[in-house]
């Protein structure tokens, strides 16, 4: 008896405590994973081609349009730099208002209004919104092409590509997808002074004709409007619009390196190295290995709890931050792992880079990692869909795709039933190891040797991709 | 408008709570009353350091990021002059496990000689990353001991140089932790698909436990009104010419601040705006131009920064931006010109609630200036500003004495 009443005290005793000195020892259980819901934009198609997409959300007063034309890669060649400076022109004013005016009438307003080669954008509070949606039209349908405009924009231009002649980062951007896609393909080639120079305003208007036009349009409205309101609106501002037809470009596809190359480009007044190891890939978001591979990406190269970071940074201290991303789409795309590191660890990290992406090639990721990694996905998904525009987001994106409907609908339990099994297969497939290049741009002289010691084949190139005599 | 509802736990820590059931998911914030502004002379760049280090696992939790990462939660932090700020997104269901984190930092951090030593070496790569292998990236460590003599604001948030934050000691990083890391001097807020007794419950358990330990009192030097004009030239490996002007104004709770902001929106904000305008477009002697404010809590600076088109004197630059100030200075804007800022500031300002984050984040700086519902009232503050007031602002501040002027010139032109 007396036992008994003991142990009675010493329990209530224990929980008086609790109350008060919570058990840090113990992780609060999870809860269950949040219920998404998202709304589908009301969908309808202008005579012309455009598709429009209304999401209706009267939480602020305020409402953002934006128009985008689904023309895929385009090839400029020798005249690389045209489409840019397209956009460019696209903001110089219009046929009935110079620069000056279309800009006081978008600041006036407090509104955002942009546009470019493959679109724009127009937000603003509700009162003002149905002005700024109309100037982002204008903009688009009826440029003014001032040749003084084209002369400076063009100038800024040649301006711009030397001020980053000795940015690491700046080379590194471009020789990565020179490299890896050929300067033939649309991805690989890149503005010089030449092709700058060589361009004219009539190649400015062409492009303008090819690509700015409502076949394969897609306009966008989110927030504080009616579908009827936005219906009118979309009528009066692009009804009577009529253009060029695109169809999307099929392009030849692009090989990997038979076998793991280093390409290095010397830039030696460079502070880090940038390097980026990186194969191309196919993945269409509509293949069954798409879920697999968002997760293996997050768990190698996804963020502060992935295998790059806590290895190049949190174990070994050689960088700010090292990460991996895989794309996906209609067209071939890249898997990369990329970081800036000290210039004397370059060739450790280079080892420390292929080594996490042969784990994820050869072993099974454990049961608790890939969870981890499928929680901050539904975490994220879910944080993503505070944003009102998202609904639109996604129902643009299954037209493009040629997605099934209920893709976002079902991403979320596609991604959960994923196992290590697919995540092993996936990484196998995608992030080529052996079929990699690593392009690393900065000061050579603290790491070349180094590689070379360790068998590396190593090219050297010029910081336009033009490869270097060997010596 | 944000609601809120605000309580204080016995051991000082201020907790505000947003709730908006519209989401499914919940923020922590928590904002650390410390930034550079506190550090010592010969330790500086500590604060930021120190931010690296709450992240090296706490007394008892070895990791910090996988066991948020596996209820789905992500985090991130940033440190300034004033204020270093620690947040957590997570689903609102796991919201405990955001308390059992940042309670357990709060209690005590690992301490770990691993820890300190790479993470040394991380913010010295994130120093040569973002200040040194930039071009103009290092303006800001010149700029600030031009500008400022006496406040600690003469020093960046990364710290005067490598050779400070190589040097730190673990000793260092404990008194640090006792002294700022306390309740007394945090402000949490919480916000999302959460409800107020709910937190509190949670707050209670996981926080009121926590020592009070001592409250920090700030006393920090004034810097005094400049009275000569001041400029230094440096020469880097960059594009093009630049030129910094920086001019003292008030402090964050001025009275005039919001002045001094939509000053700076008429003279720069977007491409209808008067030094865009006659600068860039007409004269054609900035490729780029910005007006803007420095918004510390402390005394301020009112920053005007170009860079040159080719060719252009570093002195005719100058002189045609001096010209712009003296005439904003001279005649009141024009009632256009005051409308189209406002109605800037009302969109700003109307769009800057869109997001959960954002609106917690908001809530505890405002509630660090003094009052949360700041936050809510600033937007009247702006609607009270009159060409009138613009006008003997712009007479006090762009004064020639009362300039600190970096020009910084490409290695060609020196």
């Amino acid at each position: 008896m007396k036992k008994i009443f003991t142990f009675a005290i010493a329990v209530l005793f224990v929980q008086a405590v609790s109350a008060q000195k919570p058990d840090r020892s113990q992780r609060p259980k999870p809860g269950p994973a949040p219920v998404i819901a998202f709304a589908d934009p009301v969908v309808y198609k202008l005579p012309n081609g455009i598709t429009v997409l209304v999401v209706e959300n009267h939480k602020l007063p305020k409402v953002s349009a934006s128009y985008s034309i689904d023309a895929g890669p385009i090839a400029q060649g020798a005249k690389a730099g045209v489409i840019s400076l397209l956009s460019g022109m696209l903001n110089e004013g219009t046929v009935t208002k110079t620069k000056a005016r279309y800009d006081e009438a978008v600041g006036q307003m407090g509104a955002e209004v942009g546009v470019f080669a493959g679109g724009g954008r127009a937000s603003a509070l509700t009162r003002y919104f149905s002005d700024a949606f109309l100037l982002m039209a204008d903009a688009l349908r009826n440029p003014s092409f001032p040749q003084a405009s084209f002369d400076k924009l063009k100038s800024q231009s040649l301006t711009n590509l030397k001020s980053n002649e000795r940015s690491a980062t700046a080379i590194s951007g471009r020789v990565v997808n020179a490299l890896s896609f050929g300067l033939n393909h649309p991805y690989g080639a890149f503005e010089t002074a030449q092709s700058l120079n060589s361009i004219t305003l009539d190649d400015v208007k062409a492009a303008y004709k090819k690509y700015v036009t409502p076949s394969r349009g897609y306009l966008t409205f989110v927030g504080d409007i009616k579908p009827e309101v936005a219906k009118v609106l979309a009528i009066k501002a692009f009804g009577n619009w009529k253009g060029a037809v695109l169809t999307f470009p099929v392009l030849a596809k692009v090989s990997n390196p038979v076998k793991t190359e280093v390409d290095v480009v010397d830039v030696p007044n460079a502070v880090q190295s940038e390097i980026t190891v990186t194969n191309l890939i196919d993945l269409p978001m509509g293949s069954p290995d798409y879920h697999a591979v968002l997760l293996a990406n997050q768990i190698l190269g996804g963020g502060a709890d992935a295998k790059l970071f806590r290895n190049l940074r949190e174990k070994h201290g050689f960088t700010y931050g090292a990460y991996a991303t895989t794309g996906a789409g209609r067209g071939q795309s890249t898997f990369s792992a990329t970081a800036s590191v000290r210039n004397e660890k370059v060739d450790s990290a280079v080892v420390e880079f292929l080594k996490e992406i042969k784990v994820m090639r050869t072993e099974k990721v454990s049961a608790e990692v890939l969870q981890n990694a499928k929680n901050l996905y539904n975490g994220s998904f879910a944080l993503g869909l505070e944003n009102p525009g998202r609904g639109a987001g996604f129902a643009s994106s299954i037209l493009i795709n040629n997605l099934p409907k209920d893709f976002y609908r079902t991403y979320l339990q596609k991604l959960n039933e994923v196992t290590a099994d697919d995540v092993l297969r996936v990484s196998k497939k995608y992030f080529g190891h052996d079929h990699a290049r690593v392009v690393i741009v900065g000061k050579t002289g603290q790491f070349l040797p180094g590689l070379k010691k360790m068998g590396f084949d190593v090219r050297e190139f010029d910081s336009y991709a033009v490869p270097l005599k060997r010596k | 408008m944000v609601d809120f509802n605000r309580f204080t736990l016995a051991n000082g820590l201020r907790v505000l709570v947003h709730e908006d059931d519209t989401t499914p998911m919940a923020v922590l914030n928590i904002l650390y009353d410390v930034g550079a502004r506190d550090e010592e002379q010969d330790k500086t760049g500590f604060a930021h350091l120190f931010e690296h280090l709450m992240f090296g696992g706490s007394v008892n939790i070895p990791s910090y990021d996988e066991p948020l990462q596996r209820v789905g939660g992500e985090n991130n932090a940033f440190t300034s002059n004033d204020i270093t700020n620690y947040y957590i997104t997570l689903p609102a269901t796991n919201l405990e496990t955001a308390f059992w984190l940042e309670s357990d930092r709060m209690l005590s951090l690992a301490f770990s000689e691993k820890s300190l030593e790479t993470q040394r070496n991380v913010v010295c790569e994130e120093f040569k990353q973002r200040y040194l292998n930039q071009p103009y990236g290092d303006v800001w460590l010149k700029l600030r001991p031009l500008a400022y003599k006496e406040h600690p604001y003469r020093w960046a948030t990364i710290g005067q140089d490598l050779k400070q934050i190589e040097d730190a000691k673990m000793d260092d990083v404990k008194a640090f932790f006792q002294k700022h890391y306390n309740p007394q001097n945090a402000i949490m807020v919480v916000g999302g698909n959460v409800k107020t007794a709910e937190v509190k419950a949670l707050a209670e358990k996981w926080f009121e436990p926590i020592p009070a330990g001592e409250r920090y009192l700030r006393n920090l030097p004034t810097e005094p009104q400049q009275k000569e004009a001041r400029q230094e030239t440096v020469t880097a490996e960059v594009p093009l010419n630049a030129i910094y002007m920086a001019f003292q104004m008030p402090d964050r709770v001025d009275k005039d601040y919001q002045v001094y902001d939509l000053l700076s929106d008429i003279l720069s904000q977007g491409q209808s705006s008067r030094l865009y305008n006659s600068l860039l477009k007409e004269q054609q002697l900035f490729s780029e131009i910005n007006a803007y404010l420095t918004g510390s809590i402390d005394q301020g600076l009112f920053i005007v920064e170009g860079k040159l088109v080719e060719g252009v004197t570093m002195e005719a630059a100058e002189a045609a931006i001096w010209k712009e100030l003296n005439a904003i200075a001279a005649e009141e804007v024009t009632v256009d010109e005051l409308t189209k800022v406002k109605n800037k500031s009302e969109s700003i300002i109307v769009f800057a609630e869109m997001s959960l984050l954002d609106k917690a984040m908001n809530l505890a700086y405002y509630e660090l200036l003094g009052d949360a519902n700041l936050l809510n009232t600033e937007i009247h503050k702006y609607h009270d500003v009159t060409s009138t007031r613009i006008l003997e602002v712009a007479q006090r501040t762009f004064v020639k004495e009362q300039s600190s002027i970096l020009y910084y010139l490409t290695a060609q032109d020196a």
